[in-house]
């Protein structure tokens, strides 16, 4: 599972990354690394991401409720990929001369921007990225020139 | 009132079968002056995906997502877990029941409460007998 990785161990956080998930195939979804992970839901990173990869690609999921796509900036380099955006609170926006009293106000607003470093380099043509149902996925595919290549040996 | 008697009473408290984990969605509720509005983050949520309870005072909203995780590919960084949502409030005002109206778009559900009319003050004449 994790020999597809070994190619990408330029960086150190590459091993991390496949601690990580070694960790993880070892204790299932009740790790403590889930939990960990869980936890982090609490924190003020928005949006939340996930980050799926096979041989040919990475897929990138954000938990982006209550945006318009087009607010939605994507801009990929190489092998970094960084999402910003604004989400506007539309009470502010409709009712500023009506009176309103907040009871809670839990839901963030304004100005975002996160950046992610993926474990090779893209094509950055055939990116492709899809909004639906407040979840954001980018499919970003590895590009050509770094997948492994089979040596074929002829017999001079 | 109704907060005490939800302390007073934990073993109502639903329990859960299966493991998927349940999420405290982020609320927003702000009061205009004829109703009270909940907006809710449920990233994953369509339609047929929320339920909406009002009973006893108490509005229950719960969305129900299936965790997906992508065919052929594996998570190697992850942030966020797939799950239900569930939170529920009391209400204090008079609501007018038959008017709540909600609606789900881009993983936002926002429920309006209407206030149902103020009751009238009524005088009551005393008779002299």
């Amino acid at each position: 599972m994790t020999k597809g990785l070994k190619n990408w161990n330029e960086f150190p956080w590459k091993d991390m990354n496949r601690v990580l998930s070694e960790m993880n195939e070892m204790f299932g979804e009740y790790s403590p690394l889930n939990y960990a992970l869980q936890g982090m839901r609490s924190n003020q990173e928005f949006p939340l991401v996930n980050m799926w990869s096979n041989e040919d690609q990475v897929v990138l999921t954000a938990e982006l409720p209550g945006i318009q796509p087009e607010e939605i900036g994507i801009n990929v380099l190489e092998d970094t990929i960084f999402i910003q955006g604004e989400r506007k609170n539309p009470v502010v926006e409709q009712d500023k001369e009506k009176k309103i009293t907040y009871h809670r106000q839990e839901r963030a607003s304004g100005k975002f921007k996160r950046g992610f470093q993926l474990p090779f380099r893209v094509e950055t043509d055939k990116v492709t990225a899809k909004y639906e149902n407040g979840i954001l996925k980018i499919a970003l595919p590895r590009s050509e020139k770094e997948k492994p290549k089979q040596i074929k040996v002829s017999i001079s | 009132m109704t907060n005490e008697m939800a302390k007073k009473n934990p073993a109502q408290e639903i329990e859960r079968t299966h493991t998927t984990p349940v999420f405290n969605p982020s609320v927003d509720i702000y009061e205009k002056e004829n109703e009270l509005v909940f907006v809710v983050d449920m990233p994953g949520v369509t339609e047929k995906d929320v339920n909406i309870q009002f009973e006893n005072w108490i509005l229950t909203i719960t969305g129900h997502v299936e965790p997906k995780p992508l065919e052929g590919h594996r998570l190697f960084y992850g942030e966020y877990k797939e799950g239900d949502y569930r939170r529920s409030f009391s209400i204090p005002e008079e609501i007018d029941v038959e008017k709540i109206e909600a609606s789900v778009k881009n993983g936002v559900v926002s429920i309006v409460l209407p206030k149902s009319p103020k009751p009238q003050a009524r005088k009551i004449p005393v008779k002299i007998s």
